[in-house]
């Protein structure tokens, strides 16, 4: 295969490069829960996109339909996205660690057909719109103060600082004699039982938190695309979420930022590689580049950027 | 039934993984306030089945776990745990990632950051080894040392007896020694030590009362001094002749020592 050319014309383009910040971003935030789960509690959390969900959807149906102020509906997001985490924590994290993570698809699959279906809330397929007029008020302001004509740009800064302050206040906690016990659970769930340690209690904790930071991410992507359906919240983001966790490396929260930006580049770069081929086979390319990037790193350096090989410890 | 104030004791325990297939088959073990007692018996006789659903780790199916004269056989492992019964795993028995000081902090119950200290210097004289190695993640740590470090954790607390799943298991014969010494030494200051050993002459040597399971079921029992005097204890599961020298080699049993 040979490589005609590479544009770099959209590299000049800085909205396009903002809107692939905010993402990343988002990704970034959404992947501190998985953090916690995987790489510091190992519980294999597969439906994190679905407290995502939640969130965006829990904040939109409060402001669109039962009137309330935006900035209250965040709060009362999150509380739905924890609460129903717990409701799917209690029955499934007594399962053994495969069989949670199957349970975990199953609940994400469900709230996606949820959202399809309950029309009378969602607007199923046709999706959510207009939630997010007092946002637009602020970033207004936000842009009025930078004087900047980037649109996106406020949302950029308030996604990048919140995920700034979140991944301190991970590290923080992760110092902690509760974070300790979350990795001795990690490592051998039966010492840690042994040792006097509710296992089922941290684990319900840690998913609730990876709940919370889910819908936190849910709702910034809401704002983002300024529009909620179903299909934005397909399986593939949290598997997506993973190859940000894998490349940033286990048990680091620190690599999430970089993996999240590296991923989120080379996803988005490989847009502008010119080859002679159709755009749906442009678009499978850049998975194929992605994937290969992934297989390489597992290969060579499994940890990940910022992981180290000590703590890739699960069960036991 | 044994004399009386036990200190733990189960009752016609029945305990097993798959459904249908129960490991122990009606097990009474008594253990008095101060003790040594020793679980002894071959492959495969359920010691670790037994004490693992002790301390709450495997359900029982039936008969009863008393400590203190409470009946904890549904009690929750974490719960067993705060009572006072301390349980020491076989083998890969710390957290690997974490310095032999968070190890130990990890035994802390309470959260009280003074006894905690105390408790931990209490330990690093127990095991001086340990002392040297505080700052080093515990995966690089030797298998005596890592005993140690899974004997001293559980101690922290001050539990009222110490469960040891083969403390002996895969140690140099050097260590052996000093870790049955150190198990001495910790019943020494009150500690009720309950036992599985492979190395049975050894720990029964040492022990107050001990007991031989084979297949689930109790075998033989009484003092220490009693079970490596009985010649059929000595003929079917000791296995060593008047010399020393093995009767009868179990394939395996002795890699770690040779």
């Amino acid at each position: 295969m040979t490589l005609s050319s590479i544009s770099f014309s959209a590299f000049g383009q800085a909205e396009f490069w903002i809107g692939v910040g905010v993402l990343a971003g988002i990704y970034g935030i959404f992947v501190l829960g998985l953090q916690l789960n995987v790489g510091f509690t190992g519980i294999i959390n597969f439906g994190q996109v679905g407290f995502m969900s939640i969130g965006a959807y829990a904040m939109a149906i409060l402001v669109l339909k039962a009137h309330w102020s935006f900035w209250l509906s965040l709060p009362a997001a999150t509380a739905v996205a924890v609460a129903t985490g717990l409701l799917i924590g209690l029955p499934s994290l007594r399962l053994r660690a495969d069989y949670f993570a199957i349970a975990t698809i199953a609940f994400a699959e469900i709230i996606r057909y949820v959202a399809e279906n309950a029309r009378g809330l969602t607007n199923g397929n046709i999706g959510l719109l207009g939630f997010d007029s007092s946002w637009v008020s602020v970033s207004n302001s936000i842009q009025g103060w930078l004087s900047t004509s980037e649109i996106q740009l406020p949302l950029l800064l308030v996604t990048w600082g919140l995920f700034g302050v979140l991944t301190v206040v991970m590290r923080r906690v992760q110092g902690t004699p509760w974070g300790r016990v979350l990795r001795a659970v990690r490592e051998d769930e039966d010492a840690a039982r042994a040792l006097g340690k509710n296992v089922f209690s941290y684990k319900l904790q840690s998913l609730a938190i990876a709940a919370t930071l889910g819908s936190l991410a849910g709702y910034l992507l809401a704002l983002d695309l300024a529009f909620l359906s179903p299909d934005q919240f397909d399986p593939s983001v949290t598997f997506t979420g993973y190859a940000v966790l894998i490349l940033g490396g286990l048990a680091s929260y620190v690599g999430i930022a970089a993996g999240t930006a590296i991923l989120w580049v080379l996803l988005e770069g490989t847009r502008f590689i010119n080859l002679p081929l159709s755009a749906e086979q442009i678009a499978a390319l850049r998975f194929v580049i992605v994937g290969a990037v992934l297989i390489g790193l597992m290969a060579f350096r499994p940890q990940g950027l910022f992981g180290k090989r000590e703590e890739m410890v699960l069960g036991g | 039934m044994s004399a009386a104030s036990g200190l733990l004791e189960t009752h016609d325990l029945v305990v097993g993984y798959v459904a249908g297939v129960d490991i122990l088959h009606g097990v009474d073990v008594h253990v008095a306030e101060g003790e040594i007692v020793t679980i002894a018996g071959p492959n495969g006789a359920g010691k670790s089945t037994l004490v693992r659903s002790i301390c709450g780790l495997l359900p029982a199916r039936s008969g009863q776990v008393l400590f203190r004269g409470e009946d904890i056989s549904r009690t929750k492992a974490h719960a067993i745990a705060r009572k006072g019964v301390g349980y020491v795993p076989q083998l890969n028995n710390v957290f690997v990632s974490m310095t032999v000081e968070e190890n130990l902090e990890l035994g802390a119950i309470a959260r009280r950051r003074t006894a905690l200290r105390e408790r931990i210097a209490a330990m690093y004289e127990l095991f001086p080894r340990l002392k040297e190695r505080r700052r080093q993640r515990a995966g690089t740590l030797s298998g005596g040392e890592r005993q140690m470090l899974a004997m001293a954790r559980t101690l922290i607390p001050e539990p009222d007896v110490l469960v040891l799943d083969e403390p002996s298991a895969g140690l140099a014969p050097t260590l052996v020694g000093l870790i049955f010494e150190r198990i001495a030494a910790i019943n020494k200051t009150g500690v009720t030590i309950l036992m599985v050993e492979q190395n049975a002459r050894r720990a029964l040597a040492m022990s107050h009362h001990g007991y031989m399971l084979d297949l689930g079921r109790n075998r033989f029992r009484g003092t220490g001094r009693e079970l490596l005097d009985n010649p059929r204890v000595v003929e079917l599961y000791l296995g060593i002749d008047r010399r020393g020298v093995r009767a009868r080699p179990i394939p395996g049993e002795d890699r770690a020592e040779g």
